[in-house]
């Protein structure tokens, strides 16, 4: 019996607890939820796992990093767009997969624009051109030639459909005149060890996943789509200026947002990515983070990359209707 | 020899009261987490990846190897009670596990399933460090067709082996394919039976199927027969492994760990898939393949040692060239880049101390792992003894729960109950299901191999024969398929099968 009353109590005092803070006034005075579209220890989710820490240490509330990849990252941005416009609530996720999502599906129930106020974009790594050591390609020209010569016969290796990996190299297609043949593949492990392994001719990848095998001397970069430690060429640089479509990194809230809580977690944001322990962390990793928070060229920044993202149609990134 | 030196200096880490704390946290946490049905390694770390921000590298990564041995272990304690499988690896373990459950010998199936998985670790330990290097670069040669030829030859050599009709399995084997179709296909993201529910995106998901399937229809059959029937002997045979278990096991154990650590080396093969291979292999070779399914210790011993063996082998791609196996290593991957730690081919090199005192930390969790979970053994045992009109409603809620935290879905549990009967009507009507599982395991990889091959040869089906390792595997896995038309036996058992 004692035990029983017990057991009540306790559960009446966990139930008490956990009313929520919904009076306060100053913000944040709860806990907060980034949540990603992505899965756990990829480029993305390091990134922001890096940025919670700080956050937590800035804000002394918990921050929480809630993986959930499924469908391409919709479930996360509809979880978030639906969210209460409080601050505590938030999508980390890739710019370019979101404007996908928009335009890939007339009837989706989110809208990039529409539904979500970005906080932050972040460049964070380059999309590279690699090939094996041991091949015979020494330049991005050489690549380009033999494909002029030979019309689908390089193998190229890229991730996903819809991923700006993809979606660059149709840009280099079409600017160069020239027809590639895309092998795709979930992630980019496989890019790896099929290069490594010799069974594709170039493989398309970030920076950070190839620098440690460009040091070991395994591999080459031959040219990337913006400036990356590793020191090739940028396809701009080559003649190619189309090629520029990075994966940026969003911070994003639901739409509606109140302008006081946007300018704290602006302020957060860029007191963060100045940081210089942060600014070591991700270096050490490879990762070249170039921030957009300040609001008008955020604004045109995010626009600028949505279009980039709707300039294709379902049948050129081989979407079956 | 310098790599012993370094062992001995991993060692002397791992071994440092400090991080042994948070390795013993760590294993403990992991088998908790691991006991819940559907959540396995990934799972857990994932779960506790918060708490490790706090702690220091190192000892944070000798907890995360303890969370992913605890967690697989976790997963086998439910296989054999309840005949849930933690994750696809541990489904294998249900087959005799459970069935020696039921006869009162939980105790030492559970005692050799940490026995084995101990004896497993070391050994792909001592191969981790003595081969890894080589092993990487041998796994390099495995393209898309060569992994195709692989699971092709692993399908047939399953299928061939299970027990009963070989058209039933291969029906339920093709069924498993149909359903593994569900959802976006990779090469032309072209939506397949998804019928607009956004969750079905992503398929059907092998955890709610594999539960239902298993767990749910186990429970359905036993209700069936009615409750008061004493199900399991209420007389616990002893805790531990006999002597005679033991001379049963060893061998098995010392196989499947070599089956299990090589085929987990091959980046992109999940633990699953060497834990199938070498249960069948087990069967292959031992003296009373019938018995096979019905509570034999050494079905206990060779998956267990297979795939502790194989998430072994899963770090050598990891750790020799910083590519990630998947699953648990792909956490381990992100997590050293959290501590800055950048793994590639270089590792071994330029931090030695990273690479040993990883080997050493996985040593340790392996050993804490036996420590921890021996003396619980009596205590797991005991549930056993609980009614069973309270255990099985327990156990429906741990299978409910276990669905939905996958992906926080209430669809997932959905399909799990629906499966549950699918699984209640598989049973009565006799059909395997373990190649349904299979198929549905190993169907999107193979699909995605073999179109990929295609791709990479412009349709051309001559890549297939582009070398010894495609041609091998295929030609044994056409020559298993078409042995019965061969075998008198098997002859006699298909006429019986139609006569009917």
């Amino acid at each position: 019996m004692k035990t029983k009353i017990l057991c009540f109590l306790v559960v009446i005092l966990v139930g008490v607890t956990s009313v929520g803070y919904a009076q306060a006034k100053d913000f944040p005075k709860k806990q907060i939820t980034i949540v990603l579209g992505h899965g756990a220890g990829g480029g993305v989710d390091t990134f922001f796992r890096l940025f919670a820490e700080k956050l937590k240490n800035k804000w002394e509330v918990p921050v929480n990093i809630l993986n959930k990849p499924e469908a391409t990252g919709a479930i996360a941005a509809d979880q978030v767009a639906r969210a209460d416009a409080d601050g505590y609530t938030m999508l980390g996720n890739l710019i370019g997969a979101l404007a996908t999502l928009t335009v890939a599906n007339p009837k989706s129930p989110i809208h990039v624009v529409r539904d979500f106020e970005p906080i932050m974009m972040n460049t964070y790594v380059a999309q590279v051109m690699y090939v094996n050591t041991d091949s015979k390609f020494k330049s991005i020209e050489e690549v380009i030639d033999y494909a002029r010569e030979k019309p689908r016969e390089l193998l190229v290796a890229v991730s996903d459909i819809g991923s700006n990996l993809q979606l660059e190299m149709l840009l280099l297609q079409r600017a160069a005149n020239v027809e590639f043949t895309l092998v795709y593949h979930e992630g980019t492990r496989e890019i790896l060890t099929g290069l490594l392994g010799k069974h594709y001719d170039v493989g398309y990848a970030n920076d950070v996943v190839g620098t440690p095998f460009v040091m070991a001397g395994q591999m080459r970069a031959l040219a990337s789509d913006i400036k990356s430690p590793l020191g090739c060429p940028t396809f701009a640089e080559k003649g190619y200026p189309v090629v520029n479509l990075p994966p940026i990194a969003g911070l994003l809230g639901p739409k509606g947002l109140p302008p006081d809580i946007i300018k704290m977690w602006k302020d957060a944001a860029t007191e963060i990515v100045n940081d210089p322990d942060f600014v070591a962390a991700t270096k050490k990793l490879n990762y070249t983070i170039v921030a957009t928070i300040e609001t008008e060229e955020l604004a045109k920044r995010f626009k600028e990359e949505v279009d980039k993202f709707s300039q294709f149609t379902a049948e050129e990134l081989g979407w079956k209707k | 020899m310098e790599a012993l030196s370094y062992l001995a200096m991993g060692f002397g880490t791992a071994l440092q009261p400090f991080n042994l704390f948070y390795c013993f946290l760590g294993v403990f946490c992991g088998t908790l987490i691991g006991v819940l049905p559907g959540i396995g390694p990934v799972g857990a770390i994932a779960l506790l990846l918060p708490i490790t921000f706090h702690v220091p590298p190192v000892a944070a990564i000798i907890m995360f190897c303890g969370i992913m041995y605890g967690a697989q272990y976790g997963g086998s304690t439910t296989s054999i009670l309840v005949n849930i499988p933690g994750e696809a690896s541990s489904i294998i373990t249900c087959l005799d596990g459970y069935q020696m459950a039921r006869q009162g010998r939980a105790g030492p199936a559970l005692g050799i399933a940490a026995f084995g998985s101990f004896i497993a670790g070391t050994a792909s330990l001592l191969g981790l460090v003595f081969l890894a290097p080589a092993l990487a670069i041998f796994s390099l040669r495995f393209g898309p067709p060569e992994y195709f030829s692989l699971i092709v030859f692993g399908l047939s050599t399953l299928i061939y082996l299970a027990e009963g009709s070989m058209v039933k399995s291969m029906m339920m084997a093709l069924l498993g394919l149909m359903l593994a179709s569900v959802g976006i296909d990779l090469v032309s993201a072209y939506p397949r039976f998804v019928y607009g529910i956004l969750t079905l995106r992503d398929g059907l998901g092998l955890v709610p199927i594999v539960i239902g399937l298993f767990g749910v229809s186990e429970i359905l059959v036993t209700l069936e027969k009615g409750i008061k029937r004493t199900i399991f002997e209420t007389e616990i045979k002893g805790l531990l492994p006999t002597l005679q278990d033991w001379k049963e096991s060893i061998f098995p154990i010392l196989r499947s760990s070599i089956v299990g650590f090589f085929l987990g080396i091959i980046p992109g093969v999940s633990v699953a898939i060497p834990t199938f291979v070498a249960y069948t292999f087990q069967k292959k070779l031992s003296k009373q393949p019938e018995k096979f399914g019905t509570g034999v210790i050494e079905g206990v011993a060779a998956p267990e040692a297979a795939n502790n063996a194989a998430s072994c082998g899963t770090m050598v791609p990891l750790l020799s060239l910083g590519v990630p196996n998947g699953g648990a290593s792909a956490l381990v991957l992100g997590a050293m880049m959290l501590y800055g730690i950048v793994p590639g081919p270089l590792l071994i090199q330029q931090s030695p101390e990273v690479f040993w005192g990883v080997i050493g930390s996985l040593y340790i969790g392996n050993a804490m792992l036996l420590l921890l979970n021996l003396p619980l053994i009596g205590l797991w045992v005991r549930t056993l003894k609980i009614p069973y009109s309270i255990l099985f409603t327990l156990i429906i809620l741990f299978c409910l729960i276990g669905a939905y935290t996958v992906h926080n879905s209430l669809n997932d549990m959905f399909i799990m109950i629906i499966f549950g009967f699918v699984g209640y009507l598989l049973r009565k009507f006799e059909y395997p299901m373990a190649p349904l599982v299979m198929g549905l395991v190993l169907g999107p990889v193979m699909e995605e191999k073999f179109r990929t091959a295609m791709v990479m040869s412009h349709g051309s089906i001559s890549i297939f024969f582009r070398n010894p390792i495609t041609v091998v595997l295929l030609a044994v896995a056409m020559l298993v398929l078409i042995s019965p038309l061969f075998t008198k036996k098997r002859l006699a058992e298909g006429i019986k099968e139609v006569e009917e």
